[in-house]
């Protein structure tokens, strides 16, 4: 595979400059396309050229959600991170349903680390859907729903798949062997009842949005 | 749990004062056809030699009897709270009785008509005309008196209503303004004086020659209560001022309000995918997505704080095209009486005063509270874009 070509629109010129400075710094990545807003982003945009687009979710002349759908519109194998400094990763649950797959979340304060960041980055580009792993370990499951009725080591590995971890990583996190990681994660798809189709992964992450507080007690 | 406190509808238009001017216009009406017909008569009976005041003033006696016979019979019958079908029943009605009054009456003070029967009979249908046609007019007038006094009324609730909704927005918005410059004077400012405090003796330490190395902890302390100060203190602030995520839609700041419901609360979360879908959702413009917000946030308060709910629902819905409807229901103990319905009953104005509407009632699904708010949305709209 070659560089992973990403695309930076945000409207403060210097956290632009800090973001385009770390991908930079890092091997196998390319930074192909910077805009300040949405209008500029819609302009400088080329199917085909990108693998991700990581979008502010606030701009000055719109919102970084909206801009999100109508590239990925113009080009289906695009993956989209979105960040935000507020905790927004509900955002995730709205989107329609022909753009759904691929789309992250991190806050503004994660993307500091660099591991952080290309984790998202590379997971957002294989279409899969990651949420800020210090948001996610920070998700309590609520009362009631079918998070709640997974196993304590299940819904770990739910918070790792969510934060964007491949079942290798998930395994030496958690010193399990990856056939163990695979078998908890149908495990926790079987009880989620969880549609069979290739997007599993991505729903299992939605769910975990949609079933966790920010607030435990 | 009974219906929180409405503004009261003012007095409806007072049937009293309909019955007055039905008959105060009928009178006065009647009054003019009993001198014109008997002035009539009078003359003509001038023109043959024959007439005399005595016979003029009984004459105008009689009729005006007639007409005061058919005004009492009116309001007996409370004509001027009838339909129009049952009203022109009778109004010809009493306008054959009280015409017949009169013939009788004439016959039995011995007034000349031409005996005939024929003659006799169109006295007493002319004169029958000429009641019903008064009754009538006495009717129209009191109607229409009626509708113009309650469409003042009208006016003046809702005048009232708008101005009660200023008040709540004003009152409002002083709250809100109150406690951010509390939270500015208090804890915002005394954990930046703290940290100047910290900065200082770091300062110090790093003057007097103390290695770099020592003080990297305290650094990292600085941080953290960085960190702290501006999770805990601006970012609540801010949310204070404007619920986080308002510019994306409603359905999104609902989203992240209800994520902030503690884990140990059930949620039952359904959203319409009409309202969900960001591409081309139905959304209340700003103002109306604020006070949606406010409504949320206070049937959580009133659930958790004073209802110790454990399970809740939020349903947002569209009826009627464009309307947003928020239903909200938990298993708690009701609305206390007192400051939280108050509360509600201010927010019920401001839902008023945008063309929307806001109930308290019981969920019979959950036995708890149950509020349902309605707010107008514009279509086709999408967010910021």
């Amino acid at each position: 595979m070659g560089n992973l070509r990403v695309g930076v629109v945000e409207d403060q010129p210097l956290y632009r400059d800090m973001i385009v400075a770390l991908l930079t710094a890092q091997p196998g990545v390319a930074v192909a396309m910077t805009a300040g807003g949405a209008a500029e982003a819609r302009a400088a945009f080329e199917p085909g050229a990108l693998d991700v687009a990581v979008l502010d979710v606030h701009l000055a002349d719109g919102n970084g959600l909206a801009l999100g759908v109508s590239l990925r519109r113009r080009d289906p194998d695009l993956g989209i991170l979105l960040l935000s400094s507020h905790d927004v990763m509900e955002l995730l649950l709205d989107l329609p349903a022909d753009v759904r797959d691929g789309w992250s979340y991190l806050s503004k304060n994660s993307t500091t680390s660099a591991e952080v960041l290309m984790r998202a980055l590379e997971s957002t580009a294989a279409g899969r859907t990651v949420v800020d792993p210090a948001l996610a370990a920070g998700a309590y499951r609520r009362e009631g729903s079918s998070l709640a009725q997974l196993s304590d080591r299940q819904y770990e590995v739910l918070q790792l798949v969510a934060s964007g971890l491949s079942n290798a990583g998930i395994a030496r996190e958690l010193g399990l062997s990856e056939r163990s990681v695979e078998n908890h994660i149908n495990a926790v798809y079987a009880a989620l009842d969880l549609p069979r189709d290739r997007n599993q992964r991505v729903s299992a992450v939605l769910r975990f949005i949609e079933e966790t507080a920010r607030l435990d007690g | 749990m009974a219906d929180s406190p409405r503004p009261k509808p003012g007095p409806a238009p007072r049937a009293p004062r309909r019955d007055a001017v039905f008959v105060l216009v009928a009178g006065v009406l009647s009054g003019c056809f009993a001198l014109s017909i008997a002035t009539q008569t009078a003359t003509l009976q001038a023109m043959y030699g024959t007439g005399s005041w005595p016979d003029f003033l009984m004459r105008l006696g009689v009729n005006l009897l007639a007409g005061g016979v058919s005004i009492v019979l009116a309001v007996l019958v409370r004509v001027t709270r009838l339909t129009w079908e049952r009203l022109a029943a009778a109004i010809v009605g009493i306008a054959i009785v009280s015409s017949a009054i009169r013939v009788g009456l004439q016959w039995l003070v011995d007034i000349e008509i031409e005996n005939s029967l024929l003659d006799a009979g169109i006295e007493w249908a002319g004169a029958g005309v000429l009641l019903a046609v008064t009754l009538f007019a006495g009717w129209i007038f009191a109607d229409v008196v009626a509708r113009l006094e309650g469409e003042a009324q009208r006016s003046a609730q809702q005048a009232e209503r708008a101005a009660g909704a200023l008040d709540a927005l004003q009152a409002e918005e002083l709250r809100v303004r109150r406690e951010v410059a509390d939270g500015l004077h208090g804890s915002v400012q005394q954990a930046l004086v703290l940290l100047g405090a910290r900065l200082q003796s770091l300062e110090q330490q790093l003057a007097s020659d103390v290695p770099g190395k020592a003080v990297i902890p305290q650094i990292g302390e600085v941080r953290a209560e960085l960190d702290q100060l501006r999770e805990v203190g601006v970012r609540e602030l801010s949310r204070m001022l404007r619920p986080e995520g308002l510019d994306l839609g409603l359905v999104h700041a609902t989203r992240i309000m209800m994520r902030r419901v503690p884990a140990t609360i059930a949620v039952e979360l359904s959203i319409a995918p009409e309202l969900a879908e960001i591409a081309d959702a139905v959304e209340p413009d700003t103002g109306k997505r604020l006070i949606v917000m406010r409504f949320i946030e206070e049937a959580l308060s009133n659930a958790l704080r004073h209802g110790h709910a454990s399970r809740l629902a939020l349903t947002m819905s569209l009826v009627r095209g464009t309307v947003v409807r928020v239903e909200f229901e938990d298993d708690g103990r009701g609305i206390p009486e007192g400051a939280e319905l108050r509360g509600l009953a201010r927010l019920r104005s401001r839902f008023e005063a945008m063309g929307g509407s806001l109930e308290v009632g019981r969920s019979r699904r959950l036995g708890g509270t149950r509020l349902l708010a309605e707010m107008p949305g514009e279509p086709a709209w999408s967010p910021a874009d």
